[in-house]
């Protein structure tokens, strides 16, 4: 687990960098996302991250979802270079999701109902895969690694046995291609941690009502069937019930703005108000005592193609059930000071903050 | 040197026929993509029909979970490779399971090793002393597909999980394979459309229908030999007679594994399943096909992996994909190439 730093000590820690943790120390983290840029809640979990002294990014591997995955890679080592942290690799993995397709939700939609968010294949933002719209924050002059996100993870596990903390805060589509590539992704990573799916909450679906439609979950229903059957040593997820009592407001935005770096200028530009999402996840893998209700359940999704096709479901963890469904620790609710201050102290330092010195 | 091996092929063997010579000089680039057991399992008996046919080059063998476990498939590979003395064939590994399909308790007692790891039994004479590649079978798949556009052909004859694998990962794949032939489906709407395994599912496509899906939904042309011809086929004493008359190493495994159940049983007809897939890529006037719509059941219920297909589409099947669907076959003329060919040294 992340090692807890009293915050005197990490604010002496930026004052001397070469006093920092050394690398060794620090919990290695695969971070997996579908990471919409310029600025958004994904964006976001990548900048605390590669901000924070306490982790060591191994890497950031990018899936399909809220955009494209060729877009996102652009984005990402866009946003890295302003932070400073253009030592962290960025790997491009799979373009779609195993099974659902935008024809397939097209099908859906024509019988449920239009949903409003569809991530890549929302129409009003729609484009084919291969293009890289104009990008407002300037286009990256760094490149991607020439390794597919899955052989990243792969290999990243092996040279790390037993301690690398897989991230995902997009569909899971690199994680379930890596497990079934490699099976021994499951038991030679540390943990298992992810933003997904939903469960006593009416909002924030994508098509608004009914929180258990959650968009990452949605995207690629398949894939988390096989990652939430398969045996981690420990599953933990951050769901829409807790993304709803957040927001990035005006306020928290302002205090972030009143530093000035490269990285608050890119937030103060890019940064929306509304419910922050991968965000939780990320100060809560750096200090869990962020959440204040987490519940030990049985979870996994509907991969029915019908009504339901892409739903949490969920079962109290006392219930006999059969061998697929897997424990899961699921945070319901948060300190928010904590959770804005960990925010703002994260983004405000200053840049390059979080560089590992060398990596052996 | 594939033309060179056709000739002396041709020289030695009883087909004169003009149409091999010079389909070895033209000789198909595929990747034998296995569920693989020795005979008398289907696979093994077409792999051998496949090394002896010039018409084909085969880049390679690999391995996937579903008549037996992956670590099965690829010893047993090696050593069929090595008695027929083609170890210039590479094998590479693939999916030690099916991408969402779960083994039951009922699967493990209807031909269920896809669902394990546990220690292949040695193949008869013991292991090759090849060994399989490092490389992963899609990581080979991809690379080779990409870098040979338009030009490779899959022979499909297992579960599908290493395709559907390659085609997610790399999004290039799709659209520079050639053409894939692939055993697997049945349609209730064809004569001998009912199941092998579960009622309505044919067993390839059934260990894994979600990679099934991601095949048919590819874009990539696709060739079925399912049920409704193999159902057709009919493999007698008598074909067996004459392969193992040839007393070859390859047809003496073939007589170990295959002639006690013919002693047994004189009488005995078997059907021909991925024989028929290798044999009808080779020769499509061997069958009949048509272009029908077809989708595959993902939904767990009574019919999961169950192909469904019509010529048009219809309610609830507008994600159907038209695909070439074959439905007979000239029996005699297949077993009669098959023989041929098996029995060659």
């Amino acid at each position: 687990m992340a090692r807890l730093i009293p915050m005197l000590v990490l604010s002496m820690m930026w004052v001397l960098p070469a006093a920092v943790s050394s690398q060794a120390e620090r919990p290695k983290v695969i971070i997996d996302q579908d990471a919409r840029g310029p600025g958004s809640t994904d964006m976001n979990s990548i900048l605390m991250f590669a901000q924070s002294p306490d982790v060591d990014v191994l890497g950031v591997t990018i899936v399909t979802g809220d955009q494209w995955v060729k877009e996102e890679t652009a984005h990402t080592l866009r946003a890295l270079e302003i932070a400073g942290r253009s030592d962290i690799p960025v790997v491009p993995g799979a373009e779609g999701p195993l099974i659902n397709s935008k024809d397939e939700s097209e099908l859906w939609e024509q019988q449920f109902g239009a949903l409003n968010f569809k991530g890549a294949w929302s129409p009003r933002t729609y484009h084919a895969p291969d293009i890289v719209p104009e990008m407002a924050e300037g286009a990256p002059t760094t490149k991607p690694l020439n390794e597919h996100a899955v052989d990243f993870i792969i290999r990243m596990v092996h040279a790390y046995p037993g301690e690398v903390t897989i991230w995902a805060g997009g569909p899971l589509t690199n994680i379930a291609l890596a497990i079934r590539k490699d099976p021994a992704v499951v038991t030679l990573s540390k943990e298992l941690i992810l933003m997904g799916g939903g469960y006593n909450v009416t909002l924030a679906g994508i098509q608004r009502m009914n929180g258990r439609r959650e968009f990452n979950w949605w995207f690629d229903p398949e894939a988390v069937r096989i990652v939430m059957s398969a045996p981690w040593k420990r599953i933990t997820i951050t769901p829409n019930d807790v993304s709803i009592k957040t927001n990035l407001s005006k306020e928290i935005q302002d205090r972030v703005s009143k530093v000035d770096t490269p990285l608050t200028r890119y937030l103060s530009k890019f940064s929306r108000s509304g419910y922050m999402w991968d965000e939780i996840a990320v100060a809560a893998f750096l200090d869990p005592s962020i959440i204040t209700d987490k519940r030990q359940l049985y979870v996994n999704i509907d991969i029915d193609h019908g009504a339901s096709y892409g739903q949490t479901i969920f079962v109290d963890k006392d219930v006999k059930v059969t061998s697929w469904w897997q424990l899961a620790n699921v945070q319901f609710d948060l300190n928010l000071d904590k959770f804005y201050d960990t925010y703002v102290r994260l983004m405000t330092a200053p840049t390059g903050a979080g560089k590992v010195a060398a990596r052996k | 040197m594939i033309f060179a091996f056709g000739v002396a092929v041709c020289a030695f063997c009883s087909l004169t026929d003009s149409t091999q010579q010079a389909a070895a000089q033209t000789a198909a680039k595929v990747i034998f993509d296995t569920d693989f057991v020795v005979p008398p399992q289907d696979d093994g008996t077409a792999l051998v029909l496949a090394l002896h046919s010039p018409e084909l080059n085969i880049l390679a063998v690999t391995t996937v979970a579903g008549n037996d476990t992956m670590q099965r498939a690829t010893s047993d590979a090696l050593r069929v490779l090595e008695i027929c003395n083609r170890t210039d064939i590479p094998v590479y590994r693939g999916a030690n399971r099916p991408l969402v399909h779960i083994g039951s308790d009922w699967a493990k007692t209807v031909h269920g090793k896809w669902w394990s790891d546990e220690a292949p039994p040695l193949p008869p004479g013991g292991l090759a002393k090849r060994q399989a590649e490092q490389e992963s079978a899609v990581d080979f798949m991809i690379h080779t597909v990409n870098s040979n556009p338009g030009e490779i052909s899959i022979l499909a004859i297992g579960p599908l999980t290493n395709v559907a694998t390659a085609i997610r990962q790399d999004p290039n794949f799709a659209k520079n394979v050639k053409k894939i032939a692939i055993m697997g489906g049945a349609l209730a709407s064809l004569p001998g459309g009912g199941g092998n395994v579960t009622p309505n599912a044919e067993f390839n496509i059934w260990v894994d229908p979600e990679a099934a899906w991601v095949v048919l939904h590819s874009g990539i042309p696709l060739v079925f030999t399912p049920l409704n011809v193999t159902s057709k086929t009919n493999f007698s004493k008598q074909a067996y007679d004459e392969i193992v008359a040839a007393d070859t190493p390859i047809t003496r495994l073939i007589k170990d594994r295959m002639g006690p159940g013919f002693a047994a049983n004189p009488n005995r007809h078997s059907n021909m399943y991925d024989q028929l897939t290798v044999a009808s890529f080779i020769d499509p006037s061997l069958v009949q096909a048509k272009d029908l719509y077809v989708d595959v059941v993902i939904t767990h219920g009574p019919d999961y992996g169950t192909t469904v297909g019509a010529a048009k589409q219809w309610e609830g099947g507008e994600q159907s994909v038209k695909v070439s669907w074959q439905y007979d076959v000239d029996n005699e003329r297949f077993i009669q190439m098959f023989v041929n060919r098996v029995k060659q040294r």
